[in-house]
């Protein structure tokens, strides 16, 4: 059984390449050599939208850093004061 | 018979790797053929951050976890193997579906203080983190006679190498070849000669340390937890996603791909619990990975104990070149310049620098003498403790981010309830952990 080719053209136009077409097979090409796909973007989106769980855990975290921090503030009193 | 035919050739505009199989553009006949070749193509950035993780940091706590209570926190692996797959799929969809890393997302979505934050916190404790690898590297060189200042600088060397030829599949492969040696260590466990019975039981079923419940057990399974989920692991996935240029369609493969990786590393962490569960079993002391090979060469054979010293150097070079890849790729995305393992040293300077720099100044801080290895060692423990619970806040809420992922990609109302699950109980255990090193008279003395 022989293959058909492809030009260049029709091997960039990416989506009919990938459907199974039953004189060619099925198409498989590594991902860094397939052509880019349209990604999400997050540009011209604005401030991100949290939901209720969210800000409360941003909320919990701003407190874990604080309780951290003076932790780290105490041991460091501590150490100095026994010197 | 399935067909295989190379059509690169008719596609002058693409470059795949000269005489490579799986970099090339193939047709095949059947749909399964080209679902397995897809995935194989796939495969690779799932396996490498997990198995890295199972670094010198790793070997230390799991092979002194089965030196000092043998088989009981068999079960602790089997519990954090989803725990450790669901945090890397989040960001392998985040990476699919943005193509972007992970520094660079909070960056753009939650401003520039958090994204400073978390880029500082990250090549801080990256930085500790590399300076453990290459302890490890010069600890089991010096067991095996060879001198640090060899050692250090031929790794060095090799690992600089191993970045810098200008192609991701290179690098891919070759690491993946080295998480594929650490499955000797499933051999290692095996020789340590405990039953697969007995080794079954306390996989599945949770059991007291003989002594009772010490705090000394109980950090131990915080040292467990913290080794097997590290915060470089998230950034590392997302960035070597965007670095593959994984499509939406390999979304699949690609959690496939994390899923193998999980279970592997559960495996081989397992090896490493059971060859330190040997030196209980013969009530022998544990110091170090290192001790632990050369007292179990007289009684297991040299073969052993060159087979443990040449696996830590493997774990310690793993775990070295993905944390330093985590370092550069977030930096080189915050700081807009180009970043590629595809992109050769004069096409991304920046990146490759940043690599180098990170490497070469671990290495040089290990030749210290006398260096302060243990306080780096603390201090890899304390940062991870508190960067891994606000690393994992601000990826369940990219991946809530309904208006930057879309239907597709956002989480599902399940994955909340694990994923907020999970957070929960790694803020608690990184707040214990975090408070027993930095005010060690917090809590009461241990028990026995």
């Amino acid at each position: 059984m022989t293959f058909q080719t492809e030009t260049l053209d029709t091997f960039l136009d990416l989506e009919p390449l990938h459907e199974p077409r039953a004189d060619q097979g099925f198409r498989v090409v590594h991902p860094l050599y397939d052509a880019p796909e349209a990604k999400r973007s997050a540009e011209g989106l604005g401030p991100i939208q949290l939901t209720p769980a969210c800000r409360i855990a941003l909320v919990a975290v701003r407190c874990y850093l604080a309780a951290i921090l003076l932790m780290g503030a105490w041991r460091a009193a501590t150490f100095l004061l026994r010197r | 018979m399935t067909h295989l035919n190379d059509v690169s050739k008719a596609a002058p505009g693409i470059q795949p790797q000269p005489g490579d199989f799986l970099s090339r553009t193939r047709v095949v006949k059947s749909p399964w053929m080209q679902r397995l070749l897809t995935f194989l193509m796939v495969f690779g950035p799932g396996l490498i951050v997990m198995e890295a993780d199972n670094d010198a940091g790793a070997v230390s706590t799991y092979t002194q976890a089965g030196a000092q209570y043998g088989l009981k926190l068999l079960w602790l692996l089997i519990l954090l193997l989803p725990v450790t797959y669901f945090c890397q799929e989040m960001v392998v969809r985040l990476g699919i579906a943005t193509g972007e890393g992970h520094a660079v997302m909070i960056y753009k979505r939650f401003g520039k203080w958090w994204g400073r934050f978390s880029l500082f916190d990250l090549q801080l404790v990256n930085f500790f983190t590399l300076v453990t690898e290459f302890a490890g590297i010069s600890l089991a060189f010096a067991a095996m006679g060879v001198s640090p200042w060899v050692s250090v600088p031929a790794a060095t060397a090799g690992l600089i190498t191993l970045v810098l030829t200008g192609s991701y599949l290179r690098w891919e492969r070759i690491t993946i070849l080295l998480c594929l040696l650490d499955a000797t260590w499933f051999l290692l466990g095996w020789k340590s000669g405990f039953g697969a019975a007995q080794v079954a039981r306390n996989s599945v079923l949770p059991s007291m340390p003989d002594g009772g419940l010490s705090f000394d057990y109980i950090f131990l399974v915080i040292a467990t937890v913290g080794t097997t989920i590290a915060p470089w692991q998230l950034f590392f996935q997302q960035s070597c996603v965007a670095d593959k240029k994984l499509r939406f369609k390999d979304l699949n493969a690609s959690r496939w791909d994390t899923f193998i990786g999980a279970v592997f590393t559960v495996v081989v962490a397992g090896g490493m619990m059971l060859a330190g569960a040997w030196l209980f079993r013969q009530h022998l002391p544990y110091t170090d990975p290192a001790q632990m090979a050369m007292a179990m060469g007289p009684r297991l054979g040299p073969a052993v104990k060159s087979a443990l010293l040449m696996l830590m150097v493997n774990a310690s070079i793993l775990g070295t070149t993905a944390v330093s890849l985590s370092s550069a790729w977030a930096w080189a995305e915050v700081k807009g310049w180009d970043r590629s393992l595809q992109l050769s040293f004069r096409q991304a300077p920046g990146f490759y620098l940043t690599y180098i720099g990170g490497v070469f100044l671990a290495a040089a801080i290990v030749l210290i003498p006398r260096a302060p290895l243990q306080a780096i060692i603390l201090g890899v423990q304390v940062l991870a403790g508190v960067m891994l619970p606000s690393a994992l806040v601000f990826l369940q809420i990219l991946l809530n981010d309904r208006e930057l992922l879309g239907d597709r990609f956002v989480n599902r109302p399940w994955n909340n309830r694990v994923n907020w699950l999970i957070i929960a109980v790694m803020f608690a255990l990184s707040a214990v952990l975090a408070a027993q090193v930095m005010a060690p008279g917090l809590f009461p003395a241990q028990a026995a």
